[in-house]
């Protein structure tokens, strides 16, 4: 295990001062010298790396030193060449020192020298040349030197055209795809050496080659697949493994070439019958059931899986490849589509139906329920299928979009996956939400996103409810599993359980459920959940605003007065300030909602509690109706609407401000106090009537706090602020005509133009104004 | 609960091209991974003791995540991570790779990891030994290649890993 012992040893390395290290260093060229192997040359070999690796910086290693360890990349011994190779990774090659590999010394390239020239490939020609000595070492078959040195060539040239596809050419692509499809369709099907174990005494007859076997002990067929076992494997057999496994970038890689000037996409489409022939064979004709190792079965879906989608990348190619492949595909989703537990093996199947099965309707039907509806309703829990199911929405949306509009509806289903596992997938509904929020699902959406925490702790009981029997002492106590289990309370744990939108936004007994799933409230996968809402919040408002859906924004306007409903009141900060500020941006978007909306706003604004419990929202909320209940925001806004908003406004302010906060609350924020005198001062200056009457306020303000302390404000600071905002705006309204213009001033002012209009801009408005407070 | 996450360098060849501070942010998000699936799941760990590394790999806990475009590695990147008592073994992976494929070479790997550097136990040969890491690797993910490998040619593979060892 970790230890101590490990973090000294790391700070020892760190701290080297470098006469220590370049003494060091000489101790090691003198025992590199020697030819035989020591086991203190390859201490120190060790140490030398984890000197490297533990400091920030490269460091650039003497010459004499360099050499050496390039010579061991030849060394007879693996251990010395995994070591030299290991340590010059760490450093940085001098110039004039790389590693070079010719015709003649290519036998001694070995898998860790290759590490090497890859990590130190300084330009394309590098590659280039690297790339063409391992084609060429791959044409001069049979290989005369070790096994070995052919079978690190395709993970290497793999490597390559990962990092550069340019460096192959025509005549590399069309050579290698040769190859590929012969390892791939000619491999032997007899067992590699060691296949005899008859021993001294075996005569010639049990020498024969025996035929490999598939996995579950059969004698295989006409093809040699990465499903076959022997006691041996030859060369070709390995080459087979090594190919099947870079088939598909290949055929990824190769699709991105032909887009490039080289023009040699077609040799892999020539090949194309028999590489299908293969990956065929190795995954999808197998028997799952006999399989005899569980790792083995693993691997069965995992050649699937490959199998599957090396088919769509050759359909994707070649198009007459669809009727030959599409009936083989159809047949194994009617195989596996009944067993959850080929869920993964079946999202590529999903893939291939999305890319290619357009005539086949029914099927695709069958497909999606699955995808959109079982999965995530019964695999929630499994964090692979989680992203995988979420990467295909995600890669595959504008598709989907087109072939299975439905998957909105899905929205309660997928969400399923956020409020299991949080933080593993709240990266894929900040890319994903928005194209659940249309006009149909708006509402409901907002509803289920509020309702997440509830959703976690439901899918928490659940599981629970299923793996532990009723009768088990761990499930007692939990009064939250009782209700889960109690069959009044199922409708209520059903809805949020729900697969599909579209049976309701919310439901009535919101406060019950509240009330029986309490106790969760600390469960840590429900405060990770609480805590990704506001997120999500943000991202569900920035898309809602751009969907015009005129139902859904005065909908949510009326939910502010429910912000309540958060499940988890430490989390409500968070979630009621996204709602803030979502509401400024929308009310500037669109001034006419706050006339439309006046009366929930009124009312939500005239209710004095509301100032203690949900100051957040109510701050904004004020301010918006001081903001924009104007008749340069909407004509039909009456100088009766203006002067109930402001008689609501008043009475709160008074309230406040003439008594004690209730018990269990703190006074009221400096912030709620002077947003309500602002909003008071400009509604007053839209309607000249009510200027005495908020005049007439402010100076009692003034009057009462002259004491130094009320019981309404705690600090001192506070209340001076609060005063000295009182006076300037009751100067202000001393000038009925200047306050209109500063508290509602005409559009063009908050659009600056100042640069342009010199004698109107609002700096020369303000001066003006200060000159005239002060000669007051 | 999670002590430390030891980030074994599963050296995915010039792919996963970083720095070490890259490597650091990395180590950072697989750390907050593990830690806040196992607060999640409130399973109880026991010390495991050396020889029970198949039994540890088997009851790890793992999972995935994904890194967008620039954090830290160029491209978009998967990350598995397979959680075993105090240790986290992560595989970098392309979006294009097979999953089920990776996570059965990590689970591989990471055992042979645990058994051939005596990670369960006491002392500190992960450091002073890591050449071991870079044969495993060689052999069972060789530049980063994904292989699809029935139980003989690992085994195959595995004498030749044990044969080095020895050495």
């Amino acid at each position: 295990m970790y230890s101590h012992g490990s973090e000294s040893l790391i700070n020892q390395a760190r701290e080297i001062q470098e006469p220590e290290l370049q003494k060091f260093y000489s101790r090691l060229v003198k025992l590199l010298q020697v030819k035989e192997l020591s086991h203190e040359t390859l201490d120190s070999l060790q140490r030398l790396q984890l000197i490297l690796f533990a400091n920030k910086f490269t460091k650039i290693l003497p010459a004499e030193l360099q050499q050496k360890l390039l010579s061991l990349l030849s060394s007879p011994a693996e251990q010395l060449q995994v070591l030299g190779s290991a340590v010059l990774r760490e450093t940085l090659p001098p110039s004039g020192q790389e590693l070079n590999f010719s015709e003649e010394n290519l036998s001694q390239l070995n898998t860790h020298a290759a590490a090497l020239l890859l990590s130190q490939a300084r330009s394309r020609a590098d590659l280039s040349n690297l790339c063409a000595q391992l084609i060429r070492s791959l044409e001069s078959r049979p290989s005369e030197g070790p096994t070995q040195s052919l079978m690190f060539t395709l993970p290497v040239l793999n490597t390559v055209f990962t990092l550069s596809p340019e460096c192959l050419t025509e005549d590399h692509v069309t050579l290698l795809s040769k190859k590929l499809v012969d390892w791939l369709r000619y491999a032997s099907i007899v067992q590699g050496g060691g296949a005899s174990s008859g021993g001294f005494f075996a005569g010639p007859r049990s020498r024969q080659p025996l035929p490999i076997a598939e996995l579950d002990g059969s004698v295989s067929g006409d093809f040699f697949t990465v499903l076959c076992v022997g006691q041996g494997f030859t060369e070709d057999q390995w080459m087979n493994v090594y190919a099947f496994s870079m088939l598909r970038h290949w055929l990824l890689t190769h699709h991105s070439v032909s887009n490039t000037a080289v023009d040699a996409g077609k040799a892999p489409q020539r090949h194309g019958p028999s590489i299908w022939k293969s990956s065929k064979d190795t995954g999808l004709d197998s028997d799952f059931s006999r399989a005899q190792k569980k790792a083995d079965s693993e691997l069965q879906k995992a050649c699937l899986v490959e199998a599957v989608c090396i088919l769509d990348c050759v359909c994707a190619e070649d198009a007459s490849m669809v009727y030959r492949a599409f009936p083989c595909m159809k047949a194994l989703f009617g195989r596996l589509s009944s067993d959850l537990s080929f869920a993964r093996v079946l999202l590529p199947i999903a893939q291939f139906y999305l890319n290619h099965g357009e005539m086949d309707t029914v099927d695709c039907e069958r497909v999606w329920k699955l995808v959109f509806g079982q999965f995530p309703a019964e695999l929630f829990n499994d964090a692979f299928l989680a992203y995988e199911l979420l990467r295909f929405l995600r890669l595959n949306l504008e598709n989907i979009q087109s072939r299975a509009p439905e998957f909105v509806q899905f929205f309660p289903n997928f969400l399923k996956f956020l409020a299991w596992d949080s933080p593993a997938v709240v990266e894929d509904f900040v890319d994903l939400l928005p194209s659940l929020v249309t006009t149909g699902t708006a509402v409901e959406l907002l509803h289920t996103l509020l309702d997440l925490p509830c959703l976690a702790a439901t899918l928490v009981l659940q599981l629970r409810s299923t793996c532990l029997p009723i009768a088990d002492p761990n499930s007692r106590g939990l009064l939250s599993l009782e209700a889960f289990r109690n069959p009044a309370f199922r409708g209520l744990f059903l809805f949020l359980l729900r697969a599909q939108a579209g049976s309701g936004d919310t439901i009535d007994r919101l406060s019950t459920l509240h009330e029986l799933l309490a106790e969760a409230a600390d469960w840590p996968r429900v405060v990770r959940c609480a805590q990704t809402v506001p997120v999500l919040l943000h991202v569900y408002f920035n898309t809602v605003v751009k969907v015009k859906t005129c139902r859904s924004m005065t909908y949510w306007l009326r939910l502010l007065a429910f912000t309540a409903r958060l499940l988890f009141s430490r989390w409500t900060t968070e979630s009621s300030w996204v709602f803030s500020c979502h509401l400024r941006r929308l009310c500037k978007l669109h001034p006419s909602l706050v006339v439309d909306q006046s009366h929930e706003l009124l009312e939500f604004a005239g209710a004095t509690a509301n100032v203690y419990n949900k100051e957040e929202v109510y701050t904004h909320v004020v301010w918006v109706l001081g903001e924009y209940l104007s008749v340069s925001s909407d004509s039909r806004c009456s100088v009766k609407l203006i002067t109930s908003c402001f008689e609501a406004l008043e009475a709160v302010l008074f309230e406040i401000t003439s008594s004690t906060p209730p018990p269990g609350t703190i006074c009221p924020a400096p912030r709620v106090i002077t947003t309500l005198m602002s909003a008071l001062a400009k509604l007053a200056s839209r309607s000249h009537d009510l200027i005495p009457r908020a005049s007439l306020f402010l100076s009692k303000l003034r009057t009462v706090s002259r004491n130094g302390s009320v019981a309404w404000c705690a600090d001192e600071e506070d209340l001076v602020a609060i005063v000295t905002r009182g006076e300037e705006l009751w100067s202000l309204l001393k000038a009925p005509g200047v306050a209109q213009s500063v508290l509602t001033p005409p559009a063009y002012v908050t659009t600056p133009r100042w640069h342009r209009d010199t004698s109107v801009a609002m700096p020369l408005q303000l001066r003006a104004l200060t000159s005239l407070t002060h000669s007051q | 609960m999670l002590k430390r996450t030891v980030t074994i360098n599963l050296y995915r060849s010039c792919r996963g091209v970083t720095n070490k501070i890259g490597h650091l942010v990395l180590l950072r998000q697989v750390w907050s991974a593990v830690s806040l699936s196992r607060e999640a799941s409130g399973r109880l760990l026991v010390d495991p003791a050396p020889g029970q590394e198949a039994a540890a790999v088997q009851d790890a806990d793992s999972g995935v995540m994904r890194l967008r475009a620039g954090d830290p590695f160029t491209g978009e990147t998967v990350v598995l991570w397979l959680g075993v008592h105090s240790l986290a073994f992560t595989l970098v992976c392309e979006p294009h790779e097979n999953l089920l494929l990776a996570e059965g070479t990590l689970r591989n790997l990471s055992q042979h990891c645990l058994e051939s550097l005596h990670m369960l136990g006491p002392g500190s040969e992960v450091l002073l030994k890591s050449s071991r890491i870079d044969v495993l690797l060689s052999r069972l993910l060789p530049h980063g290649q994904l292989l699809f490998l029935n139980h003989r040619f690992t085994q195959s593979l595995e004498k030749d890993v044990a044969s080095f060892l020895l050495k």
